[in-house]
């Protein structure tokens, strides 16, 4: 158990936080996670359980589920995105919000309420929604 | 026979070499293939000494540029012919526009007279125009300014105060219907959860777990209303934008060429 915890202590805080989203149709751009959020983080202490839980939720549970996400970035990372961007009252209630938008009814929305539509390779069809 | 024969030969070899380049980078500009035409154009720009030529030449490479889609050179290229002529300063406006520039347009100087459509139609982009500034306008005009005016604003104050009383109507009211019925599942099937666990099947853990999930939810909710209502006239506006330039692409936005 002991074994079990301290590995998932080490593969949330030794993480890279860096994320994939899609550059152009069917291509991927790594972009780095902003260095100015650090600081809120070491500060907060709601943030490092609140990312805790999404990093726990990104290991062990999601993968179960496969690409069932209508969204780039996936509704996890939103959510991770914005605790760190908005704080973690705000920026869960947003990643809450978003959870609440990731339905069948997303792609009626392309064109209006969200800009585009991409093809990423192994994951198929996403609506770009930045936090 | 020999003399005559090789006169004609001249004289045809002469026509092939003197026949303008721009014929070729017009049947390359009509097959669609703006890439090539442009270098064609490029290279007649090089060899031209006549100012006149040269003018149309920049202006067709501006107009290559417009429909490959690079606005930004596009504006080069007509920025410095833009003085000359109606047509020429038209495609200056109309790259401003296309890049949604319309401060700049609204603060340029219009040499021709009939070019002012587009100052009214950045204004009316900018929100600094009424309906009755369009009477003298063109038919074209005053249908996209119709249509334009009946895009409403929604009160994201109001979504909040209909989201409160029934979860789910304040994204109802910003016309996204298929969010509202999933929030509204959202936070009513945990609220159902903790009724049957508070009365029926008296679970205090249950009844605890799906009251907390309830109110995230509702939490979430309220800001998604508020949010969805706040930039409902924003996103319908930028539609509007792509929607009007597909749709007068033949008319208000055909830029002028002639090669």
């Amino acid at each position: 158990m002991n074994l079990l915890l301290s590995l998932i202590i080490a593969s949330t805080l030794l993480s890279d936080y860096s994320y994939e989203v899609p550059f152009e149709k069917g291509d991927t751009q790594k972009i780095y996670y902003d260095e100015s959020y650090d600081k809120k983080l070491t500060d907060n202490s709601v943030n490092i359980i609140l990312l805790f839980g999404l990093r726990f939720y990104q290991i062990f549970i999601s993968p179960s589920q496969g690409e069932v996400c209508n969204f780039s970035p996936s509704c996890s990372n939103y959510m991770f995105q914005s605790i760190r961007k908005y704080g973690p009252i705000f920026g869960f209630v947003k990643g809450i919000d978003r959870l609440q938008r990731c339905n069948f009814s997303v792609r009626d929305y392309v064109g209006t309420f969200y800009d585009s539509i991409v093809l990423i390779e192994k994951r198929g069809f996403k609506v770009i929604d930045k936090p | 026979m020999r003399k005559i024969f090789f006169i004609t030969m001249i004289s045809l070899l002469s026509l092939m070499i003197f026949t303008s380049e721009l014929d070729f980078a017009k049947f390359l500009f009509d097959d669609g293939d703006y890439y090539r035409s442009l270098t064609e154009l490029k290279r007649e720009l090089f060899f031209c000494q006549d100012t006149q030529i040269k003018e149309k030449i920049v202006n067709l490479i501006g107009v290559n540029y417009l429909f490959m889609g690079d606005l930004k050179s596009a504006e080069e290229s007509f920025s410095k012919i833009k003085d000359i002529s109606e047509g020429y300063e038209k495609n200056y406006l109309l790259t401003l526009f296309f890049q949604k520039k319309f401060k700049d347009l609204k603060e340029t100087k219009i040499t021709f007279e009939k070019n002012n459509d587009f100052v009214l139609l950045s204004k009316l982009f900018l929100g600094e125009v009424k309906e009755k500034d369009f009477i003298n306008s063109s038919e074209e005009l005053k249908e996209i300014s119709d249509n334009f005016f009946k895009i409403k604003k929604k009160n994201p104050f109001l979504a909040i105060l209909f989201s409160t009383f029934l979860p789910g109507s304040g994204r109802f009211y910003s016309e996204r219907n298929g969010d509202g019925l999933f929030s509204m599942m959202t936070i009513l099937t945990p609220i159902f959860g903790s009724i049957y666990y508070k009365f029926i099947n008296e679970n205090k853990t249950f009844f605890v777990i799906s009251t907390s999930v309830a109110a995230v939810f509702y939490l979430g909710e309220l800001y998604g209303s508020f949010n969805s209502a706040k930039i409902y006239y924003e996103k319908k506006v930028n539609r509007y934008f792509y929607e009007i330039k597909d749709n007068y692409s033949n008319t208000i936005f055909l830029p002028y060429y002639s090669f």
